[in-house]
């Protein structure tokens, strides 16, 4: 699908979303500054928190972290303390929101993700 | 990347391996490609133009351990010096700062039970058991000479043992005002290396290793560490035990650190000055603490008829007890090894007026390091002539190891019992 009314951000570079993404769909969890959670939350880490600059920026560096399993994200925000002021987001992602990696072993994955989807209000504050 | 610069002071990094990761890598372990030095690296704050991170140098032993996954990420960043390496996202100048242990805010480090596991396809990640043992109260001591084909022997081992036990217990009661004893792990014989459990670990290997640092300054006042609670008469019986035999000793965290080496014969000019400083105070536990002189007397009566002295038949706490059973073994009374009276203590015992056993008292009492001392700080030649008011005073300065409010809840006994020995002539 096209899905023209979402394009993906303008600063996606033509190797991202990388080949091998497939559609987004499925339960997804998310770490979040804001409850409820606004489009801020949802940049891809390439501008989160602030836009970063890198001479070799990688596909992972646009993506946008999330986890399938509630408890590994638990596990990142309290291990990290860093995180720790952070709130855990729960949605239900759709195919035009954007296109998905391949979760590794610890459920972690990466979304790239279209504009003006409204992703975040999909996305509720549960912890 | 912006979040692996390469600094003068770290050289260029590689990452080595990737423990925990979002959005970028979070714990990784990062190689200098020239020096092989390696270091434990931990993400711990962010704002909005930049990262902050942790950087713990560990060796060999350490990165096995962590990746075993029986020691918790946070050990590798205690009792440490660490650097600090901030780096802004729009990649200009990193900066570095250095922390040393008692500076780094503990809630910043990796919070405890979390730990490196290992997936069957060789992926590593950040798991959390607040179950497992995670030995943080552990640390290991060997016990070396330079020239490793001697046999070790079991006598100064064991001496340099108790010194080091006895310091702990010291630290421990200074600090935290109970007295705690090192509990063997494990040990092995090879130099003589052994893992001891205890329970205030950081407390005590932060306090021996700011120790260590301060009395290499000739210019440290000694008095000034009394907040460490070191024990200076233990730490010169360490220093003479390590050089009498020849050894050093070298003391290592549970994760495989190397913490500090006592090298006494490189110490020769801090054990003199300890021995200078030993001969005009004394060790806390030289001090009697049981304020009723009476049930000393009661005490001696007990041990004479081997009737029970207990928490029971005296009505006070087990510790209590402890304490007057420690006054009467001072006064050297009651032997060491048990509750058996000495020549003394017979004395007192067989003495009929009660005035003739306060006079014996008082006698064994000028006799002890503490009334000793006392009476050179009063600069008086018999107990009875002292001014007990200056117990107090006397404690706080001449007492090694004890803070302002023991010393004065200290003081009490001595000042009841001068009281007493008065009265009684």
């Amino acid at each position: 699908m096209d899905y023209a009314e979402y394009p993906w951000p303008g600063d996606f570079p033509d190797f991202v979303p990388p080949a091998d993404a497939t559609p987004a769909e499925g339960e997804a969890f998310r770490l979040v500054v804001n409850d409820p959670p606004v489009p801020k939350d949802f940049v891809g880490h390439n501008q989160e928190p602030h836009k970063k600059k890198g001479v070799k920026l990688k596909a992972n560096d646009f993506g946008t972290s999330m986890y399938r399993d509630l408890q590994q994200a638990i596990i990142c925000r309290e291990f990290h303390v860093a995180l720790n002021s952070k709130k855990i987001a729960k949605g239900t992602l759709q195919p035009f929101y954007g296109k998905i990696s391949t979760p590794n072993k610890k459920t972690h994955f990466e979304a790239w993700l279209r504009l003006r989807t409204g992703i975040e209000q999909n996305f509720k504050v549960i912890k | 990347m912006y979040y692996l610069p390469e600094t003068k002071e770290l050289g260029k990094l590689s990452i080595q391996k990737v423990y925990s990761f979002y959005d970028v890598p979070r714990t990784f372990l990062a190689e200098n490609t020239k020096s092989r030095i390696n270091y434990l690296v931990y993400w711990f704050a962010e704002n909005e133009t930049e990262d902050s991170w942790y950087y713990a140098p560990v060796n060999e032993m350490e990165m096995k351990n962590l990746e075993s996954g029986f020691i918790q990420i946070r050990d590798f960043f205690l009792n440490k010096n660490l650097t600090v390496l901030v780096t802004p996202y729009d990649l200009s100048e990193a900066r570095l700062s250095y922390l040393n242990p008692k500076e780094v805010s503990l809630n910043t480090l990796p919070p405890a039970g979390y730990f490196v596991c290992l997936d069957e396809d060789g992926e590593f990640s950040v798991d959390f058991e607040d179950e497992r043992e995670s030995l943080s109260n552990v640390h290991e001591i060997r016990i070396f000479r330079d020239r490793s084909e001697k046999n070790i022997d079991w006598e100064p081992i064991q001496k340099i043992i108790n010194s080091w036990n006895s310091l702990y217990g010291k630290v421990s009661k200074m600090v935290f005002g109970e007295g705690d004893s090192l509990v063997p792990y494990t040990s092995s014989i090879g130099s003589y290396k052994s893992k001891f459990i205890a329970e205030k670990n950081d407390v005590f290997i932060g306090n021996m290793i700011d120790f260590i640092g301060a009395i290499k300054s000739p210019d440290t006042d000694m008095n000034s560490l009394v907040d460490l609670g070191v024990d200076l008469d233990d730490f010169e019986a360490l220093l003479s035990n390590l050089r009498t035999y020849n050894y050093k000793l070298e003391v290592k965290a549970n994760t495989g650190a190397s913490l500090f080496v006592i090298d006494a014969k490189k110490l020769a000019m801090e054990q003199e000055r300890i021995q200078e400083h030993n001969q005009r105070y004394f060790s806390s536990d030289l001090v009697p603490q049981a304020d009723d002189i009476h049930r000393i007397v009661k005490l001696v009566d007990c041990a004479a008829r081997s009737e029970l002295f207990n928490e029971e038949s005296e009505g006070i706490t087990p510790r209590q007890i402890n304490y007057y059973k420690h006054a009467a073994r001072l006064l050297g009374l009651i032997k060491s090894n048990g509750f058996v009276l000495q020549p003394l203590g017979w004395k007192v015992f067989y003495a009929s007026e009660h005035s003739e056993k306060m006079s014996l008292i008082a006698d064994a009492f000028e006799n002890t390091i503490c009334g000793w001392a006392w009476m050179k700080f009063c600069d008086v030649e018999k107990i009875i002539d002292i001014d007990e008011t200056t117990a107090a005073d006397f404690l706080i300065e001449k007492a090694n190891g004890l803070s302002l409010d023991t010393a004065k809840r200290r003081s009490k006994t001595l000042q009841a019992w001068a009281t007493e020995f008065k009265e009684a002539r």
